[in-house]
C-alpha cells in the first residue's frame, strides 16, 4: 500500500511538473542582479588580466593559422 | 495562390549572424583565411576560425588551445570571453546566433518523417556535458601537461571544421595540394559530419541537443542569463503547451536545454511567454515597435555588417614577393637566421649536404609531435644531412625555456619576420618541410606531418639520386 501511495504521489509530482512551463523555485530578482553584476565584473577582469598576459595574442596567433589537425587534414 | 513563407524575424537574425561571423568574402575567392586583428575576437557562436570567411575566432577551439596552454599561461581571456557571453545571452546564442544551429534547422525543413524527443533523446541530451568534460576539458589539459597542444573535440569530432574549414579550403582549385594530406582522420571526420548532417534531417537540431560542448557551457547560465525567454506567471494557465510543443528536449521554458529561440510563445494561449533582457520586453506578443524604430534597428544592423565587410577585406601589407625558387625543382633562395643557441644558420653555408628545413611552432600540436623525427634523422645522418628547426614568427612563449624542457641536437632558429617561410610558399599553415639536395635545389616542399620513414625515405632518395 505504501508502494502504491509512493507511485500515486510520484505521478502526481510528475505531471504537475509537464504542465508547469517554469521553474517553481527561481532566486530572488535582487539575488540574481546581484550574482549577474559580480559575474559581469568578473568576466571584464578575466578578459583584462587576459590581455595583459598574452591570451589575446595566443587566440589571435591560433586563429589566423589553419590548424590542419583541427579540420582533419591529418 | 499558395501563401508565401516571408523569413521569420530569428530566422533573418541568424542569417545576419552567420553573415556578419564569415564576412570575409574575399577568403572563399581566394581560398586563403583571414589573417587580421579581428581574429583575436571570440565570435559567441560556432564558426570554425580555419573557414576562408571567418573574421573571428571560435570560442571552443580557443578554450581547447588555451586549456591546452594552460601550464604555461593562465586562460584568463577565454574564461572571461566566454562567462561575458554567458552571463549576457546564455543559449540565445544558440538559437539567434549560431551558423551551425541555422545549418540544422534548415536541414529539419526536408520533407522526411521525423523523429520527436523522448526520454531517450532527454538522457541522450546529457551526452554533450560528457564531451565538453572529456574532449574539450581533460584531453587538452592532459595533453597540454606534456607539451603537446591537443584540441581535442576539433581534431576528434567538430563538424563546423570539416564543412567550414576543410571543404571550404579544398573546394578552392589553389588548394588542390592539400588533397595528398587526406587521411584516416579526414575519412572519420567526414563520417561524423555526414552522420550529423544526416540525423538533423529526422531530429531537430541534433547535434545541438547531443553532442555540441558550447551549448553545454552556455546551457550553464540558463538561470542567470540576462536575455532569454520568461514565463509570465500570473497570466500562466499551466497547460504546458510550450513544453509539449518544444523540439527541444526541455522540462520547462528557459532551462538548461532551451534555446531561447521563443517559438513556443506561439504555443502560448494566453500570450504569458516573451523574450525579455533583464525587465526589457525585446519581443512579445504586444504590437510591433513603430516601424522608424524597426527601421533603425536594422539600419544600424546592415552598417555594422558593412564595418565588418570593410575591416575584413583591408589589403595587407606585402611581405615578400611571390617566391621564386619555392617549387620542386627549383634552386631555393638562399637564407640565413638567427639560432637559439647563438650564431646563425646559413643556408648557403650548408651546400653539399642534404638540408632538411623543418618550419614549426610550439603551439602547434603535429609539429611538436614529429620533432623528435628530425632529430633521430640528424643523429643517424650526421655527415650527409643538416636539419634546422625554423620557429614562425607567431611567438606565443618563450621558446629557448621551451627547448631547455628536450634534448634535442638539432639546431633551432626564429624566423623573425617570416620571410624565410614565405620564400618557400608557405605562411599559415604548420608543419611545413623543405628538404634541398646537395646543390640546393629544392626536391621536397610540403605542408603535414610527417612520419620518420617518411622522411627518411626523401633523404635517401636525395641521397643516393646524388651518387
Amino acid at each position: 500500500m505504501l508502494v502504491k501511495m509512493l507511485k500515486n504521489c510520484r505521478r502526481t509530482c510528475r505531471d504537475a511538473q509537464q504542465n508547469t512551463p517554469y521553474r517553481e523555485r527561481e532566486m530572488s530578482s535582487r539575488s540574481r542582479n546581484i550574482l549577474r553584476g559580480v559575474m559581469i565584473a568578473l568576466a571584464a577582469v578575466l578578459i583584462g588580466l587576459g590581455i595583459a598576459n598574452g591570451g589575446l595574442w595566443d587566440v589571435l596567433v591560433k586563429a589566423i593559422n589553419i590548424c590542419t589537425e583541427c579540420i582533419g587534414l591529418g | 495562390m499558395g501563401k508565401v513563407h516571408l523569413p521569420s524575424q530569428r530566422r533573418l537574425i541568424q542569417l545576419y549572424a552567420a553573415l556578419l561571423y564569415n564576412a570575409h568574402a574575399r577568403g572563399f575567392i581566394q581560398g586563403e583565411i583571414y589573417t587580421g586583428p579581428m581574429k583575436a575576437v571570440c565570435v559567441p557562436g560556432l564558426n570554425c576560425y580555419s573557414c576562408p570567411g571567418a573574421v573571428g575566432a571560435c570560442p571552443l577551439g580557443s578554450l581547447q588551445n588555451a586549456l591546452a596552454t594552460s601550464g604555461k599561461r593562465a586562460p584568463h581571456y577565454v574564461l572571461g570571453i566566454l562567462l561575458l557571453f554567458g552571463i549576457i545571452l546564455g543559449r540565445t546564442i544558440c538559437g539567434f546566433l549560431c551558423p551551425i544551429g541555422l545549418l540544422q534547422e534548415l536541414l529539419h525543413k526536408i520533407p522526411v518523417p521525423k523523429i520527436k524527443k523522448s526520454r531517450l533523446t532527454k538522457a541522450l541530451s546529457y551526452l554533450k556535458y560528457i564531451i565538453l568534460i572529456v574532449f574539450v576539458v581533460l584531453i587538452p589539459l592532459w595533453y597540454g601537461l606534456k607539451d603537446y597542444p591537443l584540441p581535442a573535440f576539433c581534431k576528434y569530432i567538430c563538424p563546423a571544421g570539416t564543412l567550414q574549414g576543410a571543404a571550404a579550403l579544398l573546394a578552392h582549385p589553389d588548394n588542390a595540394g592539400l588533397f595528398s594530406m587526406l587521411g584516416a582522420l579526414f575519412a572519420n571526420k567526414v563520417l561524423i559530419l555526414v552522420v550529423i548532417l544526416v540525423l538533423c534531417m529526422f531530429l531537430y537540431r541534433a547535434f545541438c541537443r547531443f553532442l555540441c560542448p558550447l551549448g553545454a557551457i552556455y546551457g550553464l547560465f540558463a538561470r542567470v542569463a540576462i536575455v532569454g525567454v520568461r514565463v509570465d506567471k500570473s497570466a500562466c494557465v499551466h497547460c504546458g503547451k510550450c513544453v509539449r510543443n518544444c523540439q527541444m528536449d526541455v522540462r520547462y521554458v528557459g532551462d538548461h536545454e532551451c534555446i531561447q529561440c521563443g517559438e513556443c510563445m506561439k504555443e502560448c494561449p494566453t500570450k504569458a511567454i516573451s523574450i525579455k533582457a533583464g525587465k526589457i520586453t525585446l519581443h512579445g506578443n504586444e504590437e510591433k515597435p513603430p516601424k522608424k524604430k524597426r527601421a533603425a534597428a536594422w539600419v544600424a544592423a546592415l552598417l555594422a555588417l558593412v564595418i565588418v565587410l570593410a575591416a575584413a577585406h583591408i589589403p595587407a601589407e606585402e611581405k615578400i614577393d611571390v617566391a621564386v625558387g619555392s617549387e620542386v625543382g627549383m634552386r631555393a633562395q638562399d637564407f640565413t637566421v638567427q639560432r637559439y643557441d647563438g650564431g646563425v644558420y646559413a643556408s648557403g653555408g650548408q651546400l653539399g649536404r642534404v638540408q632538411v628545413i623543418n618550419f614549426w611552432a610550439t603551439w602547434c600540436g603535429p609539429c611538436v609531435k614529429e620533432l623528435p623525427y628530425f632529430d633521430a634523422l640528424q643523429k643517424a645522418y650526421p655527415d650527409e644531412v643538416s636539419v634546422v628547426a625554423i620557429h614562425s614568427e607567431l611567438v606565443t612563449e618563450d621558446v629557448e625555456a621551451y627547448l631547455a624542457g628536450y634534448d634535442y641536437q638539432i639546431p633551432f632558429a626564429l624566423d623573425a619576420d617570416g620571410s624565410v617561410i614565405a620564400s618557400f610558399d608557405g605562411s599559415m599553415m604548420l608543419p611545413q618541410t623543405v628538404v634541398l639536395d646537395e646543390n640546393g635545389v629544392i626536391v621536397y616542399n610540403q605542408i603535414g606531418s610527417l612520419t620518420y620513414e617518411a622522411l627518411e625515405e626523401i633523404v635517401l632518395s636525395c641521397l643516393e639520386g646524388e651518387k
